[in-house]
This record gives structure tokens, sequence and C-alpha cells, in this order.
């Protein structure tokens, strides 16, 4: 290591000016701007808690927020539970490159492109989905609405991110060795019984990570919602990140959208708080592969 | 047959099952995109499981007309471009400060990148917006390309500080000695050397930025400045009922992303469960 010098810190700035001027600073003013009064954009006068006030006697935030568990739900089902078992059978299989590179396609696919043609395929008139149900003698359903909606938006966002949780389980489960396998199947333990009994286990750590993303990506997942969503008159499908960009931007309501992205971020910082020190005190720090 | 040998067959066969249900689930949906994008709009609401009856691209030259998406593939590339490189030269600059020279409050600034990892793009997004309002940057590619960046550089120095940390230091000495400085250091013996860490950077920052939908939709607004990804959102409000001129469009989009993606699979799932994976 060179010397102390303070002049090192030059090589920092550039990245810490982007940095403190596009995040930083407009964190600070989010929160003064949710304590502003404001007519559109024009501040009117500062120190109120009334944006504070309306979340408490919100129906709509209150929609939002049970919308947002159940699809963290749903997506720890889809994208986490699906994306092990995914990761099971790819362990199990020879060669499994191909079908790894096939289910993790989606993950670099834009969103748009996704959202857009599973809108498609979930029309009700020229429709895969439905044109398939018929074929099987179904009655066609209408999926983007209630009572199906959040189940409709979660299983796309399974469809794209169960690859991605394959994925990085299946890196984590080949650097088991193969010893701790060979033992087990000595003992006579079957291949699921191997995978739920000693891999799993074995990989807690990066199970939690898992949880950790997929619960926090649940309450800041944006585009799907936008774009499967498009008329949603019902609001059957409103979720925090939505409903705080409709609020801000449509309805032009600065002070109310403000106060709604600091309560998004507090709950956000909220969870992984919970998680991380709910691992630590009930899973403890073990050997990861 | 014992219980245990049923068990261990049920299991293949279980696995078997699900193996070629779950390649259905993925293969269904993008064949259905390819060959409906060559059908006309009458047919696929009249039968959307139908195959086209012939190899027609006149949807697609319909659909690059319409949605000008000549147009938005060149903001897109050039709003890319921009930002990987702000992104690599502006992280590997910071990482290497952090690696490998000393000066008071490096730790402390350390962890004050690192913080922004952990906060959600709604925490700053609006009050963004508002600055950026004031200063007359909304609808212009700064916009986009500045938040983007931003975005990108904690992970990548915290990457491109790894990378560089597992690096020897006796690699710098003998240069020291000959009286190079430390710019020359970084430029001339930790860049060459730390190729793979870029290739990575650049690979999420590069598919992060190219898919980038939320930030251009909140702060592009000329329909005219969209990028690819927003200004595909005409398909879905003045197009919406074209099923075909859509499907056309998201297949030439999708195309040569799966042909990239399959040729450099390796690495591009590398890049971007970079963040997760400890290398």
């Amino acid at each position: 290591m060179k010397k102390k010098n303070n002049r090192h810190i030059l090589f920092v700035l550039p990245a810490l000016g982007l940095f403190s001027f596009i995040m930083i600073f407009p964190i600070g003013l989010t929160l003064v701007s949710s304590l502003v009064e404001w007519r559109r954009f024009i501040p009117q006068s500062f120190g109120t808690l009334e944006h504070y006030g309306r979340i408490f006697t919100d129906p709509v935030l209150v929609k939002a927020f049970r919308n947002n568990f159940v699809y963290i739900g749903l997506t720890l089902i889809f994208e986490g539970f699906i994306g092990l078992v995914l990761a099971g059978i790819a362990q199990n299989m020879k060669r499994s490159l191909g079908f790894r590179a096939v289910i993790f396609a989606p993950v670099i696919l834009p969103s748009i492109v996704i959202g857009t043609l599973w809108r498609q395929m979930y029309a009700t008139n020229g429709g895969l989905l439905n044109a398939l149900r018929e074929l099987i003698g179904l009655e066609p359903l209408v999926w983007l609405a209630p009572p199906y909606t959040m189940l409709s938006v979660s299983i796309v966002s399974g469809w794209i991110f169960a690859g991605y949780f394959m994925t990085i389980f299946y890196a984590s489960l080949s650097r088991i060795p193969t010893s701790v396998l060979e033992s087990a199947e000595i003992d006579g333990a079957g291949p699921m019984r191997i995978f739920f009994r000693i891999q799993v286990p074995l990989i807690k750590n990066m199970i939690m990570l898992a949880l950790l993303v997929i619960t926090t990506g649940g309450f800041k997942g944006f585009d799907l919602f936008q774009i499967l969503l498009r008329r949603d008159p019902l609001q059957s499908g409103v979720v925090l990140p939505t409903y705080l960009i409709r609020t801000f931007f449509e309805h032009k309501d600065i002070g109310y959208g403000s106060a709604l992205s600091v309560v998004l971020t507090l709950v956000v910082l909220l969870t992984m708080g919970i998680i991380h020190f709910g691992n630590k005190r009930f899973v403890g720090e073990i050997d990861e592969y | 047959m014992s219980t245990e040998t049923f068990g261990k067959t049920l299991a293949k066969n279980l696995g078997r099952a699900l193996f070629v249900l779950v390649l259905l689930a993925y293969l269904i949906p993008i064949f259905w995109m390819y060959s409906s994008s060559m059908r006309s709009n009458g047919e696929i609401i009249l039968d959307p499981l139908g195959l086209p009856t012939k190899i027609d691209f006149s949807n697609y030259a319909t659909a690059w007309e319409v949605a000008d998406m000549g147009r938005h593939f060149l903001i897109s590339f050039t709003i890319t471009a921009i930002s990987m490189v702000i992104v690599v030269v502006l992280s590997t600059l910071a990482a290497y400060a952090f690696s490998r020279l000393e000066f008071s409050g490096r730790k402390a600034l350390y962890v004050f990148f690192l913080l922004g990892l952990i906060l959600p793009v709604q925490s700053f997004l609006v009050g963004l917006f508002i600055m950026f309002r004031q200063m007359g940057l909304l609808n212009s590619l700064w916009s986009v390309i500045l938040p983007v960046s931003a975005i990108g550089l904690p992970l990548s120095i915290l990457l491109s500080k790894n990378y560089f940390d597992s690096l020897p230091s006796s690699l710098e000495e003998s240069a020291y000695l000959e009286g190079a400085g430390t710019f020359t250091i970084y430029r001339l013996i930790i860049l060459p050397l730390s190729v793979p860490i870029i290739a990575t950077v650049i690979t999420f920052t590069v598919i992060g930025v190219w898919n980038e939908f939320m930030i251009p939709f909140v702060m592009v607004q000329n329909a005219d400045l969209r990028p690819l990804t927003t200004s595909l959102y005409v398909f879905s409000t003045k197009y919406s009922a074209n099923y075909a001129l859509k499907l056309a469009a998201l297949t030439m989009i999708a195309t040569p992303m799966f042909l990239i993606y399959f040729a450099f699979q390796s690495q591009i799932q590398k890049g971007i469960t970079a963040g997760a994976i400890k290398t």
C-alpha cells in the first residue's frame, strides 16, 4: 500500500460526486418534499405532516400493501421454490447446460418484451393461454382481473426469475464436495431425500439471500405491474411502486407521492433488517458452499 | 421391488416429467411469439394456436416503421454506450483507491458507497425528478444516463475492489521504485490485469441499462427521445389491438439478444449473478 496522501481521494471524487448527486441528495429532497404543501410543482409552505397523516386513512394504500404481501408470497414460490427445484433437477442431470441456458434466457430480456408478450398470451381473445384451455375443454379465463390479477402477474415474475435463482442455487450446490453426497448415497438415500435433507440445508445461507432478494424485490417491482395491468380501473393489482408513481406523476400529488416513497424506502430497509437479524439469530453462520 | 428402489424410480420419473413440463413452459411462449409474428392479426384472433401459412416478414417491416424502431434503437445504443464508459471508468478509479491507496476517510467512504446496494430506486426517484425538472434536464438522454450510471456504481466498485485486493501488491512495488505515479500504475498495471472483472461489470451494466424501463418511463415524456424499452409502450397503447405488429416488434428485439446470449451464455450468467455469487 502506498503511503498516506489525502490527494488520493481524487480517484474517488468522480464516483462520489455522481453517486451523491443522483442518489443521496435526492433522498434528502424527497424527505423535504414530503413535508411541503405543494400546488402541482410549486411549493406553498413547509412543515406539514398532512401527507403522513393521509397514509393512515388511505384505503388504496391498504390495498397496495395487501397486494404486495400476496405478490411476495407467490413469488417466493414461483421464483424461489421453483428455482430451487429446477437447480435440483439440473444437479441430477448428466448435461444440464442447455436446460439451464433456456430457463435463464428470460432474465436477459427487457421487462417490456416479456410483459407485452405475456399480456398477449393472457388476452381473452386471441391469447395463447385461453386457446390452450379451450383445447382441453376448459372455460376461458379473464387472467388480468380479480381474482386472478396477482396470480397472473406473479406467474410472469416466476417465469422470468426462477432461472435466476436456479442459477445461483445451482452454483452453490455445485460447491458441495461430492464426498458428502457419496456417503449419503451409500447409506441408501434416494435423490429427493439427498436433495432436501442434505443439499438444501447446506446452502441455507444462499436460500436466505434469495429470500431477502425476493421479499425486498416484491416491494420494489414496478415494470410488470405497469406493463401487464395498464388498464386496471378497479386497482385490483395496485402495489406500492405503481401507486407511488401514479400519485406523483399522473395525479401530480407531489407531497403525498414523496411521503409514499419515504414509506416504501422504510418498508424495504425494515424488511432487510428483519431478515438479516432473523438470519443471524435463527439460522446462524455456517459453512457455505 | 423394494420401497427404496421404487422411491428412486419414482423420483427419477418425476424429475423427467418436471423437466419436460418446465422446458415446454419456456419454449411454447417463445415459439408462439415467433410463429404468430408471421401471421396476420385476423388469423391470430380467429385461431391463436395456428401456424403461419407462409414465411412472411411484412409485419416486421410495418412494426419497424410505425414504432420508428431504428431511431429508438440508436437512442438505447447511445445511452448504453455512454453509461457503460462512465460506470467502468468511475468505478475502477474509485475501487483502485479503496484497494491500493491510503487516505483519510477511506473506510467510511467505501461503506457510504455500499449504502447504494440497499437503497431502492424509489427512495430517490421522485426527489431526482424534482431536481432534474428544476435543472431543465428532463426529456434529455442525460436524465436517463446519469441515474442508470449512478445505480451501477456501488456493485461495480464492490466487485472491482474485491478483485484488485486479490492482485499481489508486489506488482506495483518496482514501478514505484522507478518513480511511477499512482495514476500511471492504475492505467498501465492494474487496468490491463483487470480484464475479467471489467468484462463482468460491462456485462451487467449493459444488460441492465439496455433493459431499464422505470427511469426513462418517468424522465422522458417526449416520445421522440424514448429509448427502445419505453418506446415499445406504443404497442400497449396506440397499437394495442394489433397483436401481429406487437409480436413482430418483440421478436425483432428479442432475436439479437437471444443470439448474443446463447453465444456468450456462461459469461452473461456469471455477469448477471455476480452480485449474489461469490467468485
